[in-house]
């Protein structure tokens, strides 16, 4: 089961990134697959050939991509799942570039043979377009973070949940107020065209935050109503993370038809070409520039500067992080199958499994249970929850706070109560725990 | 108007943002009055050091092209007859200097410079 729902929650992504890649093939502000041309290449037959070549690329391998997924989800043995599902998410997040940046070569090469370059790369401002808009007041970000943080006062049990929720409100508005360069959308000579594309991007730019904030506060309320039910939980969960993708796509796709509806016109005298400061179309590096955060040329999203020392110090995490989800994958198979032993020594009933040790005195047991079945209801608190093992404090109706040492897979399970504190251990070799049980008992 | 930075030119940054100010002074795209975008916004604009657009701005407001004030920021100072400055005179002797060395005449010269001062107008 968790297998298909380790799958079934990233393949999506796939299709989407093509999808917005493949969006970048429409003309945008003169910009298409990163490269900007004048209003007379756009319909150019060799243009049109690329374009079209770097369509159907990306299509081929979206459908790869997500083949390859589907394949290993039905095939791969579990023990091998997450090493595979890590390399496969890492390949997913790189490799639908490679038609946008080969497209984007193309293009370029294109675009100097026909003399479609500009002589100097200059910067160019419009004093009177010069955005002088004022940010939304941090006031409107305070009712979703006071809405995500109410619950926390009917179930304290659960106030990490809901601190962090409030947290991620907090978050919102400092990623609307920090990760957005005030700059005008200069597009040609036309101000007011400036203006209004400036005007459509900062508007948009500000509901996706604050819609964001108060789905987020919805989703703490939400979470508070079926913390006693996973199932419900869990359908919520999925329910709002689909809201707030519908919704920042939807918004992405609005942005981008207006910037390609507005801009139709232009590129005909003078515009703004940048290119030589975008390398493939996606990486901007401009040591001239004294900014950080940039805006991306297309849509709604931001970007680093690289040719900052802060911008490196990113890329250089970003790369790590994303040449790390193999090892990350590998760990988990690795945790997943680490052996567990409940034994009785010296008076002592200790779990083991890898460096977690929990003891429990044989004199301290007020009560021992063997369960058939773990409890419905069986929640993670804080520590690990794989398919083949629970670790770490965990709480349900039945047992209430509990400390988890098991494969759930692998029944039954021993429960044990102490004055203080409540247990639930299991092993994977079968009769194992009944003997354990019953010398306990003894 | 249009400001327009070339940072592989010889001319520093701040003397760009000057020059073009004051020509757009003299060709009448910056009005008497006339609101400059403040520092902060030109320089998150051309993603030039905040401390280089400031620099511009007080040569501006020494030389009295600009005005300042903590309400309104910077604006155009309204148009005065002032006597040319040494500074200029000299810069228009070399410039004129060089034309000659060119093999420029002075009637060449005197075209030329009535062409530049017309479409100066007329823009």
């Amino acid at each position: 089961m968790m297998k298909y729902v380790l799958w079934l929650s990233t393949i999506w992504i796939t299709p989407l990134m093509s999808w917005m890649l493949i969006n970048e093939a429409k003309f945008k502000k003169n910009i298409a697959v990163g490269v900007t041309l004048p209003g007379e290449a756009h319909e150019d037959p060799e243009v049109v050939q690329i374009i079209q070549t770097f369509i159907r690329n990306s299509w081929i391998v979206c459908a790869a991509v997500t083949v390859i997924a589907l394949l290993a989800m039905f095939t791969i043995p579990a023990s091998l799942q997450m090493t595979l599902w890590a390399v496969w998410l890492m390949f997913v997040i790189i490799v639908p570039y490679i038609p946008y940046v080969r497209a984007n070569g193309k293009l370029k090469e294109l675009k100097t043979k026909r003399g479609w370059v500009q002589k100097k790369q200059t910067v160019t401002v419009d004093t009177s377009a010069v955005s002088s808009e004022k940010w939304l007041s941090p006031l409107l970000f305070v009712p979703p973070v006071i809405i995500a943080l109410v619950p926390m006062f009917f179930d304290r049990d659960m106030a990490v949940m809901y601190v962090t929720m409030a947290s991620c409100c907090v978050l919102f508005f400092f990623s609307y107020r920090y990760l957005y360069r005030n700059k005008a959308e200069m597009v040609d000579r036309n101000s007011e065209l400036t203006k209004a594309l400036t005007q459509i991007r900062r508007y948009t730019w500000g509901k996706m935050w604050i819609v964001s904030s108060y789905i987020m506060a919805l989703y703490s309320i939400a979470m508070w109503i079926s913390t006693k039910h996973f199932m419900a939980a869990m359908g919520l969960t999925l329910l709002i993370t689909v809201l707030l993708c519908v919704f920042a796509f939807r918004l992405e796709f609005r942005l981008r038809g207006l910037q390609e509806r507005l801009t139709k016109n232009s590129g005909t005298d003078w515009y703004v070409d940048d290119d030589d400061h975008w390398l493939g179309g996606i990486i901007y590096w401009n040591p001239d520039d004294d900014r950080l955060i940039i805006n991306q040329r297309v849509g709604m999203n931001s970007t680093f500067n690289l040719a900052k020392p802060a911008g490196k110090v990113l890329a250089a995490f970003l790369v790590l992080t994303l040449m790390g989800l193999p090892f990350l994958g590998t760990y988990l198979d690795y945790a997943g199958r680490k052996e567990i032993t409940v034994t009785l020594n010296d008076q002592t009933v200790t779990a083991q499994a890898g460096r977690t040790n929990y003891s429990v005195t044989l004199s301290d047991i007020e009560n021992v249970e063997l369960l058939e079945q773990l409890p419905d209801d069986l929640q993670r608190r804080v520590g690990t929850g794989l398919e083949t093992l629970y670790e770490g404090r965990f709480r349900s109706t039945y047992t209430g706070d509990v400390t988890v040492l098991l494969d759930p897979g692998k029944g039954p399970f021993l429960l044990i109560r102490t004055e203080e504190k409540t247990y639930l251990f299991g092993v994977r070799e079968q009769g194992e725990i009944q003997k354990l049980y019953e010398q306990i008992r003894k | 108007m249009l400001l327009t930075f070339d940072f592989s030119s010889p001319v520093p940054i701040y003397m760009q943002i000057r020059n073009q100010i004051v020509i757009g002074i003299a060709e009448d795209k910056l009005k008497p009055g006339e609101k400059l975008p403040t520092i902060r916004a030109l320089a998150e604009e051309s993603g030039i050091n905040m401390m280089t657009v400031s620099k511009a701005y007080q040569l501006l407001k020494q030389e009295g092209y600009i005005v300042t004030d903590r309400r309104s920021g910077a604006v155009v100072a309204k148009a005065g007859k002032t006597a040319a400055k040494p500074e200029t005179i000299d810069a228009l002797r070399l410039n004129l200097s060089e034309l000659r060395l060119s093999g420029m005449n002075k009637e060449e010269i005197l075209a030329l410079c009535a062409r530049l001062y017309e479409e100066g107008e007329t823009k």
